[in-house]
């Protein structure tokens, strides 16, 4: 018995040297940061001055009452809103239409719909410009030929948030629809011809077969989805709007940064993210709580 | 024997001698990297015992300012760095610097202060009159235009408009004669620098003598108002992104551009149409006044030995082999006295290039670029970005000014 045990512990060693490299560097560059933060959220400090100034509560009480951090919050559920249309919806359309044609033009469509996910999102801000610039970009070309007014879509407050949003669809779809594709690959065929057989026609065998079956798929592509409505529009907005016009296309991570890097209020840069880490921690928990009712297999 | 000898005496002494610092600077591929590449080696070339390397920093003077604060906080900042003049009160009291005047005791001190133009220093000296910075570049706000279109739209290219009553008729011309819009007015997500030469030229100020918020007075509301209808009214302005107008401008879809004379060799190698500068309008009769914009220089060195190799490194950048090199590549203007007239120097260059004079004629109007004060001046600063913005998407002028003033006030704690 001592024999066992003393080698369950040599082993449990073995096991904790292998990980150690892992967890020094999460260590040094996660969790030190994190609590960090948390320290820094209850201070005001400008990153180069040598004092931190404990300030307690005061960065929550102005966050609370900050007109740009609700309008932050807010543009973020529209990025959201418009990613979720843009890479969750679309995709699983185009993906249906991908079951019924061709090997050979599967093959050649998902190469072009997946080419934009090699470009960076810096580079593609850039080529959209092009795109966009209502005087001598390629939309303000097409309109005026459609005898319409060629529409500022990144100084609009109206169009700006759909005109980020719709760069950084434009490179992730392609990435989402593989994994549409191959989540849909391993549905077994038997089940969908059964239900065939039993009468479910298109929409019926979608709402029945495909989408509870799919369900894994999607949900971790809604997962990726918030994560590039709050993180991956940074860099559009960086590139392009700066925010703008008038706080329509700011989003909480970009107003993070903002804070801490333009206007050197890293304290309180430090209290949004906080709670943002908060809020995205709870999703996260419910998530997996909630994740083995939605994902299963069985019953339904 | 001796040969290891030799070596190992030879290495010593090249150990001792090679100084290495680093410079970093804003100048992109299109906007000075020539110059400061150019620069540098010749630098070099006059001082072996020193190696430059040159950084370049994206997002302008906002995010080289983001890197060199972190850059700080890690102990390891570069030895010289371009500061913006907006961001120089930031750097005056919150970035641990080596002030100019920390090398008042070298020997070519006196020499170095006298070759600059009179007046020129004040853009790096702070409040208690002590010399922080090294002014180094120094850019002014100019009209471009294309004259291609001018003569296109019946207008005489040799005399472009001079005050922004006949930029409006100008641009209104072009518009019915080519479909083009007629003027685009630079404008960053960052900064007021070309508002506050148009704020400051109609007479009014952003802050007044006292130190406070001004931006709802008539002086400024009239040009926010005349901006408004260029853009809604007229429909000769775009209301675009910066980036868009210059674009629009390069491929000779705009037909007047008021820019940075500092893009003016990157404009002139770009343009395949006869593009021409003038001087920045005025309103009527009423002086110009037009903010520098452009750099000072900082040192952040701590080591004594890179601290004088940054000072020879700015000497060399200051001087008038270094500013002809500058002025040349860029459309910067010089900060060293006499060299614009030296034959030796830029005077062939200013002969030449007769697209940088108005730059050089309205020099005289230049004022401080001016940084608002205070933890929360840039905040400040970006609410009137977002009037404009509001003002250019038909928010009501006065209206707009009004509360952006009273949240500045509240901003600056007046």
């Amino acid at each position: 018995m001592p024999r066992r045990r003393s080698l369950a512990t040599r082993e449990a060693l073995t096991g904790l040297l292998l990980v150690l490299p892992a967890l020094i560097a999460l260590g040094m560059f996660i969790y030190r940061p994190l609590v960090d933060t948390f320290f820094l959220a209850f201070s005001d400090w400008n990153m180069v001055r040598s004092e931190r100034t404990y300030i307690g509560l005061a960065n929550f009480q102005e966050m609370a009452g900050s007109a740009t951090i609700r309008r932050a919050v807010v543009n973020t559920g529209w990025y959201v809103v418009w990613l979720v249309g843009l890479l969750i919806v679309f995709p699983l359309f185009v993906s249906a239409g991908f079951t019924v044609i061709g090997r050979r033009a599967r093959r050649f469509f998902s190469g072009v719909i997946f080419a934009p996910m090699v470009v960076s999102l810096g580079i593609a801000s850039i080529l959209w410009l092009w795109i966009y610039n209502p005087i001598s970009g390629l939309s303000g070309a097409i309109w005026r030929e459609l005898g319409w007014t060629p529409v500022s879509w990144l100084s609009n407050p109206a169009t700006v948030l759909g005109a980020i949003a719709l760069i950084v669809a434009w490179k992730a779809f392609g990435y989402n629809m593989m994994l549409f594709i191959a989540g849909m690959g391993t549905i077994p065929r038997e089940l969908i011809d059964a239900a065939r057989v039993d009468g479910a026609d298109g929409p019926r065998l979608w709402r029945y077969i495909v989408l509870p079956l799919l369900a894994p798929t999607v949900v971790f592509v809604l997962f990726a989805t918030l994560a590039m409505a709050t993180e991956y529009v940074f860099t559009p907005i960086h590139v392009l709007t700066g925010g703008g016009p008038t706080d329509a296309s700011t989003n909480i991570v970009f107003e993070i940064w903002r804070q801490a890097f333009r206007w050197f209020r890293v304290g309180y840069a430090s209290a949004i993210a906080l709670v943002v880490f908060a809020v995205f921690l709870t999703i996260t928990v419910v998530q997996m709580l909630g994740s083995e009712r939605v994902v299963s297999y069985e019953e339904r | 024997m001796r040969f290891v000898a030799l070596v190992v005496a030879a290495l010593i002494a090249t150990a001792h001698a090679q100084v290495t610092i680093e410079y970093w600077h804003i100048n992109s591929a299109t906007f000075g990297a020539q110059a400061v590449t150019q620069a540098v080696a010749a630098f070099e070339a006059e001082h072996p015992d020193i190696r430059v390397i040159e950084r370049f920093q994206e997002g302008s003077y906002g995010g080289l300012l983001t890197n060199l604060q972190a850059a700080i906080a890690a102990g390891r900042p570069p030895a010289v760095a371009q500061i913006g003049y907006n961001f120089r009160l930031f750097a005056f009291n919150e970035l641990p610097h080596v002030p100019i005047d920390t090398f008042s005791d070298r020997d070519d001190y006196a020499a170095f202060i006298d070759a600059f133009i009179p007046g020129m220093l004040r853009l790096g000296t702070d409040e208690a009159g002590v010399l922080r910075a090294v002014p180094f570049a120094v850019s002014v706000p100019m009209l471009y235009y294309n004259a291609d279109l001018f003569r296109e739209a019946g207008l005489d290219p040799d005399a472009p408009p001079a005050t922004w009553a006949e930029v409006r008729e100008a641009a209104k011309t072009i518009r019915e004669a080519t479909g083009r819009f007629g003027i685009g007015i630079q404008i960053s997500n960052s900064n007021n620098w070309v508002p506050q030469g148009l704020i400051e030229s109609n007479g009014g100020e952003i802050l007044d003598a006292e130190g406070r918020i001004a931006v709802d007075g008539p002086e400024v509301v009239e040009v926010y108002e005349f901006w408004q209808a260029l853009a809604l009214e007229d429909g000769t302005l775009p209301v675009v992104t910066d980036a868009e107008q210059e674009q629009a401008f390069l491929a000779g879809q705009l037909g007047m551009y008021i820019r940075t004379s500092a893009s003016l060799a990157n404009y002139t190698a770009q343009s395949n149409f006869d593009m021409r500068t003038a001087m920045f309008p005025t309103w009527g009769d009423k002086p110009r006044s037009i903010p520098s914009g452009g750099n000072a220089l900082f040192v952040f060195a701590s080591d004594p030995a890179e601290q004088q190799a940054a000072f020879e490194f700015m000497s060399f950048l200051v001087s008038r082999e270094g500013q002809t090199i500058w002025v040349r590549d860029t459309g910067y203007l010089p900060v060293a006295d006499g060299v614009a007239d030296d034959p030796a120097f830029l005077a062939d260059f200013f002969a030449e290039n007769p697209l940088i004079a108005p730059a050089v004629e309205q020099l005289p109007d230049a004022v401080a670029w001016l940084p608002l004060p205070g933890e929360r001046g840039f905040e400040a600063e970006q609410a009137l970005i977002g009037a404009r913005e509001a003002i250019l998407n038909g928010a009501p002028v006065a209206e707009t000014l009004t509360r952006t003033a009273a949240q500045m006030r509240e901003l600056l704690g007046q």
